[in-house]
Formats: structure tokens, C-alpha cells, sequence
């Protein structure tokens, strides 16, 4: 050995001598970080090999092979040569790590080999390690023993499914699912492991720092004999990449991002070359953009280190903005989803962990966003960009972004050009709808309506499809079409001043307003006015173009209330003016053909409510009369048809009102009210007596009433009557018995017991409640009761005539002779002919004769003989139901208006006076 | 031999031999009747520290006669005196109380076609295991 060469020598060992010290006495880690991407394959051929002699770690984290040298070991770390040298452990069959493509079988594994490192010591099995299973007490060969990590996760296989519990084989393999082996760790193909007990252990460490297990197989048979036993390591980290440690040599797996199998940051979705790492385009930085949007636009790296954009020829540049966001401490896989195609399409971006990312979004589409994790500093180079978390509002990791287009068509017909809000260089390329075809090109629509165009003139809606930057929308537009232009000004057809003609006073309100139906302008000024009248009115509300009002006064002449509509547009005014009158309702007139006189005719005031009672009388409330008699058929006492007439009378007079009628009351039960239209209606065809009232209203105005009345006569005696006639033949009877013969033919007898004090008559007037006389036609007098008019076998008779009869069948009854009987009657009110027939008919009854038939004969033949208050009334079918006893009607408070009684002679049924006298209350009236 | 016993005591395993005493037979399974009502296993004598005895029901997919681990839908043994049951195809393992195993009608997939029976550890020790099956009495078909 020379000199030099002991120098050299010397030199080495001294330098050892001081590394050893160090490494001894002074703590300290030295990391040799490899500067490669894991994915980036053109740098996998300058990176060299990492000797790591005894201890070294290796470890792969955020995509950096790091190499660790520990306090106390003696290591070097040599850079001799490049990875693709080294040859792959012949059993793990793994791809070359120095491989350009990603290989199928990686990506079915979803990892993949890219660095060994000789390790020569066996794995080290930390002090905290804890056994796992009972392999160290009974052994076993053919075996999985499982272990749950938790709360550690990791990722394996190719999808995104995170992993706590493993299975471990005897043979050094981990699964997360036992019964898939594709999604498997395999540290050796040796399969012929197995534990000896008290020999063998499987344990699992915790890094201190993240939890991170290491988990290992020690002194584990690898053959028959004993002395063949091994160790073998899987140290596992959070991110999917695992450190594999067995026969001498140390293996470093990363994990494929399922959504990049090459990791080069470009989405397998968008990546021509999925396989091929083929540049660092994380973020949105210039590989990433002329990746994404080289439909649009080209990237390079600017002086500054900025990044400069240029857009393709035919790019409108206004038509994109700028979304900016930060990823979160994981990194993120964002999508940004276009709602149409476009040149720029969708957009994904892969970041890395805290990167600031940069993104062209198309104005006028609408993008979602949808994000692996929560996403920060979302925000658009456009204020008037939309960005809305979806679901509102917490969602961190979906959004939706529109930054909107306003289209529309500009100018009138029959020439309109196309424009967008903002200039997008948007063209219009269909257009549909309308009342005409219309004719476009890019930028500008033609629409003209022909003469033949029937559409009146109303706007249309138009359908446009606009296209920009490859993308396609359709909206919808109101247009004026030419018709509506040549319209627009003509007050009988756009512009227009809607009111009523006629209010009433005191009626409801209307509106009074002005019109302008094109809908496309909208600087034209509507202003109403009422230029006079306006006294006439009350005001409810107003505003510019619409009063509502109400009637407040009538007018003095028609239309003398005008209002003004006045349009003002481009500078012109138009004016358009309308009339309206203010009426009142006056009076309500009812007439009719065959009317009566009444005490108090029509007409009727307007406005007001006029009652009717029957009672009242001799001034009974207004109406109109009908009488029986001028509207019976005498041959069968049926009513002629007959109309009445009704009509409001408005001031002043106008005849575009129209009134509403309404029957409030009708006892005729018959009969009906027919509006005529306008203001006028009829009551038609009544077939009894009663009471019909009417209401007319006009247009919410106060109700005007009327009342038309059909006098009904007393009610119907024909029971009455019929008992009476038995309780004639008792009190001849009785008096028979008590007197002879020959006293019975003396007038005078017959004057004192049949005829004195009113033996012999009805008093009151006969009535029923359900169907009422009226009494004004229907008089009796007050005091003695006689008078009144009731209803005999459906026919008016004076209760009179009936008195009559039934004191002719009692002296019949008597056999008083018929000269006495002529003699009798020359006492009281001389007969007329009338009362003749019904002294004739109370004889022929006493004589014989059918009760029925000849009292009904008498009735039907008196009647045309009757005076004018018998015929005037009409027949009552309803029975009498006031007939009250004659102690009730002598009484001291008794009232022949309301009750009536039978002819004093007649005993009731039960009675039993000895001497055949009545007692002689009543004085005697004067009754024909 | 191939079995769907209503009643079967499952065969004994030799003694393993170091330095892997582990042993391990497999038994081919019939079809269970459709009037099936449960399977129910149970190791008596298994409890003991220092031995596993695993019982292993699945579908032998390849018909070698071996039932891999691969092919393995249920474990249900004692390790070293405690009781548990893996389920390989929910990924989950769990402790048991007892001794006894009960797969209802609804748990035992009638596709399951072999049993596989496996003891690790030396010496003595002799566990027997036993499987019964409940059979419904009648069955009611409506067509």
C-alpha cells in the first residue's frame, strides 16, 4: 500500500469515525426524499435506487418515496441506480415499477408496485405490538385470523370503499373482504406458511404519530422444517399505499386514484391516455387547462409565472367566466356538469390537497357541481354568477352555478334584431310560433303579417333557439306582431276606455278604466278624468287609469257624466271619452186589463219596501185589485187566463237597465212571475184568490216592492151549514112540543122566536187563517156583525141569503102555513132576488129536497144575481175555522171581525132550555 | 361421505402433529329438505385453552372435495376458549355466548353443498361436535 493510497484509506476511515460519532451522540433523522410524483412515470427513469442498508424505512406519502435513517444504525443511502433496474421480486409477479402505462391487473388491484428496496434485515416488530389471534398457542397452517383496525380506514381495491376490518392468512395475506381475492394484499407467493406454536405470533403495531398499523408474521414455517421459519411485514397507511417487507426485500405500493388511474390529474373520464401518466395536471394550472378546454382555448406557462390564456379563433371571451375554489386538506375530484353540450364540455378537476383551483364556466349555462369533498372560496370572476349549495344551505359539496343570459328581441315589426345580455356572440338559429311565419338569419327576424293574417292583433309568444360557443338554449318572448302595431293607437281596438253606461243611484259600484293591451310598450301613460258629472258620483277608489264608483245623485239628462281616457306615447297624445248616466228608480208601476178599483192604487214608490195587510181597511195599504168577477167564467166559476203587468220606471228614463224580480209572497198558489227583460215582467195566469207580492231590485239599488191583490170572500161554510141544518130540526122540535099549531101560524110568534135580536141570523165574518178575506173588501159592521160574504158550495154568497135559508127550513120544519110564512118576511129588510131563492130553497130542503144539490143549485144561480161584494170576491176553498160559540160572540169583548157565529135560534147539542128561548144579546142590523 | 342428518355427531379428529398440529376433514352436504326448520351445531368439549376447533359451512365452487377458505360463508368454532362467528359474506365476526350454533330456514342457504371441520393444538383433547336439524310437520301447498 503506498502512501496515497493509505491517505485515501485514512481519509474514509476518518470520515466514518466522525459519522459514527455523530450518529451517536447527536439525534437526528435523515430523510432522503426522492423527488418524483408516484404517478408521474417520466421521472420514474431518473430516479435511482435506494440501498437502504439494516433499519432503513421506506415510505411513500403524498405521493414522495422517503427513505428513513434512524439514530444509532450505520446506513448509507446511494443513488446508484435508476429503479427500472432493479428487478421486481420474481414472486410478487407485480408490474415493472418503472412501467409507462398502468397496467389492467393495477387497476383491477387499484395499486400498484413503484419502488424495491433491498432489506436485508428481517422486519423489525415494534415494542407496542400486540398479538393478534391464537396462532402462537396452537398453531395453525390453513388458516385466517381477522383484526379489526379501527378507528384506522383505508382504501383497497378499485373502488373508493374504505376498509377497517382485515383478514390475515398464515401465508401472509390481508383481505378486507374474505371472500374476494382480488381485493387482497399478498407480501410473498409463498403458500406454504404456517405458525408453530410457541414460535410463530402475529401481531399489529401503531404508529404513535397517525395510527398507522404495521401489522407482521414472525417466524412462520415456510417449509416442512422448523429452521425454515420467516417473517413477513404489511405496513399500512390512511391513503391506500402500503409497505411490504419479506425476504430481503422492502416493496412500496401506492394507491391508484380510482377516478385517475395514471395519477397525472387528468379524470379517466376526460384523459385520452388513462393509462399513461402523461403530465402534472392537478389544479387547473396549463396542463390541466389544455387538457380540459382545448375546444376553447390554449395555455402557456406566462413569464410571471402566471398562466396566459388564449381563446381560439371564433371564441367570444365575454361568453366565459372564472370560478375560483379551494380544495380541501384531502384534495378533491370536483365535476362540473354542463345542462347541454358545449365547445367547452364538462369540466373535472383532481386537486391536491389546499390547491387553489381556476375554472372557465360557459355564461348562460347552468353547471353542477358536484365535489369529493367540501369545497372552499367558491366564487366567480361575474357578480351576476348564481352559486347555490344544493341543498341549500349547508350542502359544502354540491352546488350549482348559472351566470344568466337575458335574450330577447329588440324593435318592432316587422323588423327585429336579436341581442343578448351579456354579448355572448349568442346566434339565433330557430325561431317558432307566432300568427306568421317569420324570416331570420343570425342575428335579426323578420316577421310580417300578411293581410289575410287573422289574429287580431294580439302579442305572441315566440319560441327562439340561440346557439353560442356550441351550446343551445330556447326562449320564449312576447312579440308585438305587425298587426298589433297597426292597432296600437286605435281606440277601438287597443286603446280603450271601458265604463259602464248607466250606474243607479245608490246601486253597486263599477269601475271605470283605461286599456292599453300591446304588451310590448311600456313607456306609454294612461291618465282618467271625469271632465263633468262628477257630482253625480261617489268615488271608492282611483287611481291612474281606474276609478270605482258608485251612484251617488241622478242624473238630469242622459250621459251627462263623461270621463276622459288620455294615452300618451312617443310623444303623442291620444284621447278617447265615454258617457255614462246616473238613474234612479222612481216608482214600479203594476197595471193590468182587468183591474179594479182600488182604495189605494199603484204606482209603487222606488225604493221602497210597501207592506200589504188584509186588515187594514176601509184604508188598506197600496195594491193593485183584481175582482172574481171580471175574470170568472160564469159557466163553471173558472178564471180566464189575465196577465198583470209590472215595470220600473227609471229618471232619468233609460232602457239598458235590467231589473231583477223576485215573488216574496203568493197565497194564490197559482200563478206565475215571468221577467220580461229589462225592467219590466208579468204575473200571469193566477187560478185563485189571494195575495201576490213582488220585489224588484236594479242593480243593488234598494228594493221596490208591489203587491197585487186577488180579495178572497169569507171562508167556506158548507160543514157549518150542514150542522146548523141538524140543529134546525131540533129547535123545531122543541118548539113543536111546547106550542100548537095555531100559535105557530101568528107572524108575531114566528117574528119573536125565529127573527127578534137577530135570532135568525150569521154574524161576523167567517175567515180562515191560512187563507184570509181581505177585509177591505169583505166589510161587515162592527157592531151587529152582519155583512159579511162567505164561500158556499165554492161560490161567494151573503151570509144573508144563507140566514135566510135556514129560517125558511126551520118554519117549513114548524108546518107553519105558507101564507104566514110570506107574512113573516114582510118583518125586517124586504127580500131581493136572491133571498127569495133561498127562502124557496130552505123550504124545498124541509120539504124533501136533497140538502146538497138544491143548496148548491141555489149558490151557483144567486151568484150572477149578487150584488157587486158578493161577485167582486173571489171564492175561498178554505173552511172557516173562527166559528165560535154565541157566549163567546155576546161576550163582552168580542169582535165580529174575527169571529162569526150561527143563528141564535139553533140550540148547540146539548142544550136544554126549558122554554125553547134564546137569550136576546144581539141587537138587531140592518143586513139585505 | 355425503349427509343432511337430522341428527349427526361429527367425526372426531386425530391429533395433529407438531411442528403444525393442525387437522382437518371435510363433509359433503345434501340439499336440506324444504320442510326445513333450522340446523343447529354444538361442540361440546371445545372450550379448552390451549385449542381451536372450527366449523366451516359454504359452497364448494371448484368440487374438489375442499371447502377454501374462498368458498367459506360461516365459521363457527372456540379459539382458545372463547365462542365466535365469522361471516365471510358480511365481513363480520362476532363473540357467541354458547356452545350451540342456531341457523334458521332463513339463514342456512340451501346452496351450501360442504362442511368442513378443522382442530389446531396437540395433545389431548376431544370435542365432539353434533349437528341436528328441526323439520317442519306438514307443509301446506297451495297451487
Amino acid at each position: 500500500m503506498d502512501i496515497h493510497t493509505f491517505g485515501v484509506f485514512a481519509a474514509l476511515a476518518w470520515s466514518l469515525i466522525l459519522l459514527l460519532f455523530v450518529l451517536r451522540h447527536k439525534p437526528f433523522r435523515l430523510v432522503a426524499v426522492a423527488p418524483f410524483r408516484l404517478a408521474a412515470p417520466a421521472l420514474f427513469a431518473a430516479i435511482a435506487t435506494v440501498e437502504a442498508q439494516k433499519q432503513g424505512q421506506l415510505r411513500v406519502e403524498n405521493g414522495e418515496l422517503r427513505v428513513e435513517m434512524r439514530r444509532g444504525e450505520a446506513a448509507t443511502a446511494t443513488l446508484s441506480s435508476p429503479l427500472s433496474t432493479l428487478n421486481s421480486p420474481r414472486a410478487l409477479n407485480h408490474d415493472n415499477p418503472a412501467a409507462a402505462t398502468v397496467s389492467p391487473d393495477d387497476i383491477a388491484r387499484g395499486y400498484r408496485l413503484v419502488a424495491v428496496v433491498p432489506h436485508a434485515a428481517a422486519p423489525t416488530v415494534a415494542t407496542n405490538a400486540t398479538t393478534v389471534g391464537s396462532w402462537h398457542v396452537h398453531g395453525a397452517r390453513d388458516d385466517w385470523r381477522w383484526l379489526d383496525l379501527s378507528p384506522f380506514t383505508f382504501p383497497l381495491g378499485a373502488d373508493e370503499a374504505r376498509h377497517s376490518l382485515v383478514f390475515l392468512s398464515t401465508d401472509a395475506r390481508l383481505r378486507p373482504r374474505p371472500r374476494e381475492p382480488g381485493r387482497e394484499i399478498r407480501v410473498t407467493e409463498t403458500d406454504a406458511r404456517a405458525a408453530v406454536p410457541g414460535v410463530s405470533a402475529l401481531t399489529v403495531a401503531r404508529d404513535a404519530a397517525d395510527g398507522h398499523p404495521t401489522i407482521t408474521w414472525s417466524a412462520f414455517l415456510t417449509g416442512d422444517a422448523a429452521d425454515t421459519n420467516a417473517t413477513a411485514q404489511i405496513e399500512l397507511f390512511a391513503n391506500g399505499d402500503f409497505i411490504t417487507r419479506a425476504g430481503g426485500v422492502e416493496s412500496a405500493y401506492a394507491r391508484l386514484d380510482p377516478a385517475d388511474w395514471d395519477g397525472d390529474g387528468l379524470a379517466n373520464a376526460i384523459d385520452p391516455a388513462p393509462t399513461v401518466p402523461d403530465g402534472d395536471a392537478f389544479g387547473t394550472g396549463v396542463a390541466w387547462l389544455n387538457a380540459n378546454c382545448a375546444g376553447v382555448l390554449a395555455a402557456q406557462e406566462g413569464t410571471d409565472g402566471t398562466i396566459d390564456v388564449t381563446w381560439h379563433a371564433g371564441v367570444c371571451a365575454d361568453a366565459y367566466d372564472w370560478l375560483t375554489f379551494t380544495a380541501g386538506d384531502d384534495g378533491a375530484h370536483v365535476a362540473f356538469i354542463c345542462d347541454g353540450a358545449s365547445d367547452l364540455g364538462d369540466l373535472f378537476v383532481i386537486a391536491r390537497p389546499g390547491q387553489t383551483c381556476r375554472v372557465p364556466l360557459l355564461v348562460g349555462a347552468t353547471y353542477r357541481i358536484d365535489s369529493s369533498a367540501p369545497l372552499a372560496g367558491l366564487a366567480s370572476s361575474a357578480p351576476e354568477t348564481v352559486i347555490c349549495p344544493d341543498p341549500p344551505p349547508a350542502e359544502t359539496r354540491r352546488f350549482t352555478a348559472t351566470h344568466p343570459l337575458a335574450c330577447s328581441l329588440t324593435g318592432t315589426a316587422p323588423d327585429f334584431a336579436f341581442a343578448t345580455v351579456p354579448a355572448v356572440g349568442a346566434r339565433l338559429t330557430a325561431a317558432r310560433g307566432g300568427c306568421c311565419p317569420g324570416s331570420f338569419d343570425l342575428v335579426t327576424l323578420t316577421w310580417r303579417c300578411p293581410a289575410a293574417c287573422a289574429c287580431a292583433g294580439f302579442a305572441h309568444p315566440l319560441t327562439f333557439d340561440v346557439t353560442w360557443e356550441g351550446y343551445t338554449r330556447s326562449f320564449v318572448d312576447d312579440v308585438a306582431c305587425l298587426c298589433q302595431e297597426a292597432n296600437k293607437t286605435d281606440p277601438n281596438a287597443w286603446f280603450a276606455l271601458d265604463a259602464p253606461s248607466l250606474l243607479i243611484k245608490d246601486g253597486n259600484s263599477h269601475t271605470v278604466a283605461g286599456a292599453f293591451h300591446p304588451p310590448c310598450e311600456t313607456n306609454a301613460t294612461l291618465t282618467l278624468a271625469c271632465l263633468s258629472g262628477a257630482d253625480r258620483l261617489t268615488v271608492v277608489e282611483s287611481n291612474a287609469c281606474a276609478w270605482v264608483v258608485r251612484g251617488a245623485a241622478a242624473s238630469d239628462t242622459a250621459g251627462d257624466v263623461a270621463f276622459e281616457l288620455r294615452l300618451e306615447l312617443d310623444g303623442a297624445i291620444y284621447a278617447t271619452t265615454q258617457t255614462l248616466t246616473v238613474a234612479e228608480v222612481v216608482r214600479l208601476d203594476m197595471t193590468s186589463a182587468v183591474a179594479g178599483d182600488s182604495a189605494c192604487p199603484p204606482p209603487f214608490p222606488g225604493g221602497v219596501a210597501s207592506p200589504f195587510s188584509v186588515t187594514n181597511s176601509p184604508n188598506p195599504d197600496r195594491h193593485l185589485v183584481i175582482p172574481f168577477h171580471h175574470v170568472a167564467r160564469t159557466n163553471d166559476f173558472g178564471v180566464a187566463d189575465f196577465t198583470v203587468d209590472l215595470a220600473l220606471a227609471l229618471n232619468p228614463a233609460v232602457t239598458n237597465a235590467v231589473a231583477d224580480w223576485e215573488l216574496l209572497e203568493n197565497t194564490c198558489a197559482s200563478g206565475a212571475l215571468v221577467p220580461g227583460g229589462g225592467l219590466s215582467a208579468q204575473f200571469v195566469n193566477p187560478r185563485r184568490g189571494g195575495v201576490v207580492r213582488v220585489r224588484a231590485t236594479c242593480d243593488g239599488a234598494p228594493a221596490t216592492d208591489g203587491t197585487l191583490v186577488l180579495p178572497l170572500g169569507g171562508a167556506a161554510l158548507d160543514d157549518v151549514i150542514a150542522a146548523d141544518l141538524a140543529a134546525a130540526d131540533r129547535a123545531a122540535a122543541r118548539l113543536a112540543a111546547r106550542t100548537g099549531r095555531l100559535t105557530r101560524q101568528w107572524p108575531f110568534w114566528g117574528y119573536t122566536q125565529l127573527v127578534a135580536f137577530g135570532r135568525g141570523d150569521y154574524r161576523g165574518r167567517a175567515d180562515s187563517a191560512e187563507r184570509p178575506t181581505v177585509w177591505v173588501y169583505n166589510q161587515i159592521d162592527d157592531e151587529s156583525g152582519l155583512g159579511a160574504v162567505a164561500t158556499w158550495h165554492g161560490v161567494n154568497v151573503r151570509l144573508a141569503k144563507v140566514s135566510n135559508f135556514l129560517v125558511a127550513y126551520t118554519c117549513e120544519r114548524l108546518g107553519i102555513w105558507h101564507l104566514s110564512q110570506w107574512l113573516s118576511q114582510l118583518f125586517g129588510t124586504a127580500n131581493d132576488e136572491p133571498a127569495a131563492m133561498s127562502w124557496a130553497a130552505g123550504v124545498e130542503v124541509a120539504a124533501g129536497a136533497d140538502f146538497t144539490a138544491r143548496t148548491a143549485l141555489f149558490a151557483t144561480n144567486a151568484w150572477p144575481l149578487a150584488d157587486l161584494k158578493t161577485r167582486r170576491l173571489w171564492p175561498n176553498p178554505a173552511p172557516a175555522d173562527n166559528h165560535c160559540a154565541a157566549s163567546l160572540f155576546n161576550s163582552t169583548d168580542r169582535d165580529p171581525n174575527y169571529v162569526f157565529l150561527s143563528p141564535g135560534f139553533l140550540p148547540g147539542d146539548d142544550a136544554d132550555d126549558a122554554d125553547g128561548a134564546i137569550p136576546d144579546t144581539t141587537p138587531e142590523g140592518d143586513d139585505t | 361421505m355425503t349427509t343432511f342428518l337430522l341428527a349427526l355427531t361429527l367425526p372426531a379428529l386425530p391429533m395433529g402433529e407438531p411442528p403444525v398440529p393442525e387437522v382437518a376433514t371435510n363433509l359433503a352436504l345434501r340439499t336440506p329438505p324444504r320442510h326445513l326448520q333450522s340446523v343447529t351445531f354444538q361442540i361440546d368439549g371445545g372450550a379448552d385453552a390451549g385449542h381451536e376447533i372450527a366449523l366451516a359451512l359454504g359452497t364448494d365452487a371448484d368440487d374438489d372435495g375442499e371447502l377454501a377458505f374462498e368458498e367459506t360463508a360461516l365459521i363457527f368454532g372456540c379459539d382458545c376458549g372463547g365462542w365466535y362467528l365469522a361471516d365471510l359474506d358480511a365481513c363480520t365476526v362476532s363473540t357467541l355466548a354458547t356452545n350451540a350454533l342456531v341457523l334458521s330456514r332463513h339463514d342456512y342457504d340451501r346452496g351450501w353443498n360442504r362442511l368442513r371441520l378443522v382442530r389446531r393444538g396437540g395433545g389431548a383433547f376431544s370435542p365432539v361436535v353434533t349437528a341436528a336439524t328441526a323439520l317442519s310437520p306438514f307443509i301446506i301447498r297451495i297451487r
